[in-house]
């Protein structure tokens, strides 16, 4: 394990200076900081806290309901393992060099026990909000994150076991995937299928009741994870050391277990590896659309249709029949697998919610700006082309950008016209949502090339994310407090004052954007 | 054709190419070498107007950055960038039409079979080999009929029936008056084509000779272009 070990710590120093070359990266490390103590300042000086405490049995609930099905997708993604943390460099040097196969698999390992680090994270800006509303033990909020953090260290290396098996005994393999397939399902809706049935009165409630029953905690793994987490509101007494003990035990036997087995791993490692690489650079890059499409080719299968579209329209206008051909093979042209949600979506509000439609049009509004980035436009910046097609940057703009116009209204239609009809809503309330959704759509998207043009150049990855995330905020935050107060305070245009002046400030911010950034084909460097 | 005048691409405080000049006349080849990092990528993607810069670029009298510019030459970068969900008969289309073209599919169909992918034509840009797709990436470039060809080592992942053909479409090219600029570090698949040697280092042209100049040179005539280049390198180096 030398070389591993060698590894890992060259890593860690060499972050470490790179960060006294570059003190620029420690600012997401001093923003994650400042937000613990600034969280742990406001729990501790918080008075009003147990005014508004929810009942611990719904914390329980829900959390015995997530692990379970976290479990039952672990034994799953355990017999039909895909995902390795390796990285092309591993895949390269590693795989090649005289070293045990076990310890390059214990090393992988320890590799996905920092990806676990990782994603804890964004646990810790959960924890405000679980602590403000939850009784917790003194304390029990930080045992929380640590005990959820080794809860799915063991679930990984109970995972990497079931691999372990199968990838031995590969004769049963398909045999396993059925079955664990079937058994998740039949499990998942019968549990389903048994809170419907029985809990006509109240199913949330009689779910919450059901998921808080005790013999939970015998189910090994999953049961001893939930009595540890449970205990964090209740408190820990004897059983916690059983139950921590059998925990830190199957993650002991599962590794020696693996550590036997002697595997040969390492085909079922290289495509993970490469899409580990490609996710690396897109991470690296600060999420920069020009590596989201590197990212996507690298997933198979692709999901795309044989189907051509022959088009005459030249120069910039080229661009937006190419975006149409695309849309054309991954759906029916504008119509996509989102459009098939966004209608159920649509008639699921019409039927069963009981909400005004402007609050309706808001959270859509802020589905699709928080999506923006995802647009074709973007992903046109992965290569050279669109720069060097002889039509100016305007046109080159306005092309590009078309498709995920429309794509926005097609979007709209769908989710607003379902919906309005059956909330009975008037023809023209639609109407204007449709248009403020589209005007969102129109802002979000030109904001974003804004952006791109703006912050393209920010060194910092993560801060020019942060950037990219804030000032697109600041381009629809104007229209959302102007429709907010011409509605609510003055009820100018009522009773639609809120989507037109939604309309009319999107439209005229979105030609300002439009000026700033429509130089942004003229170069590829920003 | 070309005529690069006092060309400076920095990078922060670096330079990476540095009061470059040089010109190109019609139906020239200049070929383009020097070590890792002396700038032949960055003066190519300047003269592509991918990168902006400092100097006077001008392709056929229009800026490189103008349309009319734009229209008369082409750019075949070192890493292939092809759309993924187009086939390789659609990357055809799509380049003809966005450099306006139309009677095109003759010579597209002349152009995959130099680089045998006829057989390719509905396969998708990613489902292409990394050698494939260098030769779509070369036929995207070849369809718009350039007056100037910009080849960012073209020659990587070819296998050698393609450098075969790659060269001979090149020398016809020539012949119809196609002024190129090559870069490469494989001069032995360039000695035939060169008209011109530019050696770079360091941001700056060390080396800049026709082949009758070369030829001419009594020092100069018995010497490979790897003894040469070493001999430039190395010097500037020192």
């Amino acid at each position: 394990m030398k070389p591993f070990l060698y590894l890992l710590k060259r890593n860690i120093i060499n972050y470490i200076k790179s960060i006294k070359h570059k003190p620029t990266k420690a600012i997401p490390l001093v923003f994650i900081a400042g937000f613990i103590v600034l969280m742990c300042f406001a729990f501790f000086a918080d008075d009003n806290k147990t005014e508004s405490l929810i009942d611990s049995k719904y914390f329980i609930g829900i959390a015995t309901g997530v692990l379970f099905e976290a479990f039952l997708f672990v034994i799953y993604s355990g017999v039909t393992r895909k995902n390795f943390r390796y990285s092309m460099s591993d895949v390269n040097l590693i795989f090649t060099s005289p070293i045990k196969s076990q310890n390059v698999l214990l090393y992988g390992f320890i590799k996905e026990i920092s990806f676990i680090f990782g994603i804890s994270i964004f646990l810790i800006f959960q924890l405000p909000n679980l602590a403000l509303k939850f009784s917790f033990i003194p304390g029990g909020i930080v045992y929380l994150l640590l005990i959820l953090m080794a809860f799915f260290i063991v679930l990984s290396s109970l995972s990497l076991l079931i691999y372990g098996f199968f990838s031995k005994y590969y004769k049963y393999k398909e045999l396993a995937v059925k079955i664990v397939k079937y058994f998740n399902l039949i499990i998942s809706f019968g549990l389903a299928a048994y809170i419907y049935t029985s809990g006509k009165a109240n199913y949330y409630e009689f779910a919450m009741d059901f998921f808080n029953k005790d013999w939970w905690n015998y189910i090994p793994v999953m049961g001893w994870g939930r009595a540890l987490l449970s205990q964090c509101l209740t408190g820990f007494n004897a059983s916690s050391l059983i139950y921590g003990g059998l925990l830190i035990a199957s993650c002991i036997i599962s590794i020696t277990l693996l550590y036997k087995f002697n595997l040969d791993f390492y085909e079922d490692a290289l495509p993970s590896a490469e899409q580990n690489e490609v996710a690396q650079s897109y991470k690296n890059s600060g999420y920069d659309p020009k590596q989201l499409s590197k990212m996507q080719n690298s997933r198979k299968p692709f999901a795309r249709r044989k189907v051509t579209l022959t088009y005459s329209a030249k120069y910039a206008k080229a661009i937006f029949f190419r975006h149409l051909l695309e849309y054309k093979k991954t759906g029916f042209y504008f119509i996509n697998i989102l459009s098939g949600i966004y209608l159920v979506a649509s008639i699921v509000v019409g039927l069963y919610f009981d909400m005004p439609f402007y609050a309706y049009l808001l959270f859509t509004i802020y589905i699709m700006v928080i999506s923006t980035y995802g647009g074709k436009w973007s992903m046109d910046f992965n290569g050279h082309f669109i720069f060097l097609i002889p039509a100016s940057s305007a046109s080159k703009l306005f092309y590009s950008t078309l498709s995920s116009i429309i794509k926005v209204m097609v979007d709209g239609l769908i989710l607003f016209l379902p919906a309005g009809i059956l909330m009975g809503v008037s023809p023209v309330e639609i109407l204007l949502s449709i248009l403020a959704y589209i005007s969102f759509g129109a802002i979000s998207t030109y904001g974003a090339v804004l952006n791109y043009k703006l912050f393209d150049r920010v060194s910092n990855q993560m801060m020019k994310g942060i950037f990219m995330m804030i000032t697109l905020v600041v381009y629809i935050l104007p229209g959302i407090v102007i429709g907010a107060l011409l509605s609510f305070k003055f009820e100018i245009f009522a009773p639609y004052s809120l989507q037109i002046s939604f309309i009319v400030y999107n439209t005229l911010a979105s030609l300002v954007i439009v000026q700033a950034a429509k130089g942004i084909y003229d170069s590829i460097e920003t | 054709m070309l005529e690069i005048k006092y060309l400076t691409k920095t990078y922060k405080k670096f330079d990476a190419v540095k009061d470059l000049n040089l010109t190109i006349g019609e139906g020239e080849i200049g070929v383009l070498v020097g070590p890792n990092g002396a700038g032949k990528s960055t003066t190519i993607k300047c003269i592509a107007g991918l990168l902006k810069y400092v100097g006077n670029i001008t392709i056929d009298g229009h800026s490189n950055k103008s349309i009319e510019g734009k229209k008369i030459f082409s750019y075949v970068p070192e890493l292939p960038g092809l759309f993924p969900l187009l086939t390789v008969r659609e990357h055809i289309h799509f380049m003809a039409k966005a450099y306006g073209l139309d009677d095109y599919e003759d010579y597209a169909n002349e152009l995959f079979e130099i680089f045998d992918l006829s057989d390719k034509t509905e396969k998708f840009g990613s489902e292409l080999s990394k050698g494939m797709q260098q030769k779509l990436s070369l036929c995207c470039a070849l369809i718009t009929k350039p007056k100037l060809l910009l080849l960012d080592e073209p020659l990587i992942g070819l296998d050698p029936k393609a450098i075969k053909e790659l060269r001979n479409l090149l020398l016809r090219l020539k012949s119809e008056g196609v002024s190129m600029i090559v870069s490469t570090h494989l001069l032995d698949s360039v000695d035939e084509l060169w008209d011109r040697l530019i050696i770079m280092n360091k941001g700056t042209v060390v080396f800049s000779k026709t082949r009758t100049e070369f030829e001419t040179d009594e020092n100069m005539s018995t010497k490979s272009l790897e003894e040469i280049f070493f001999n430039v390198t190395e010097e500037g180096g020192k």
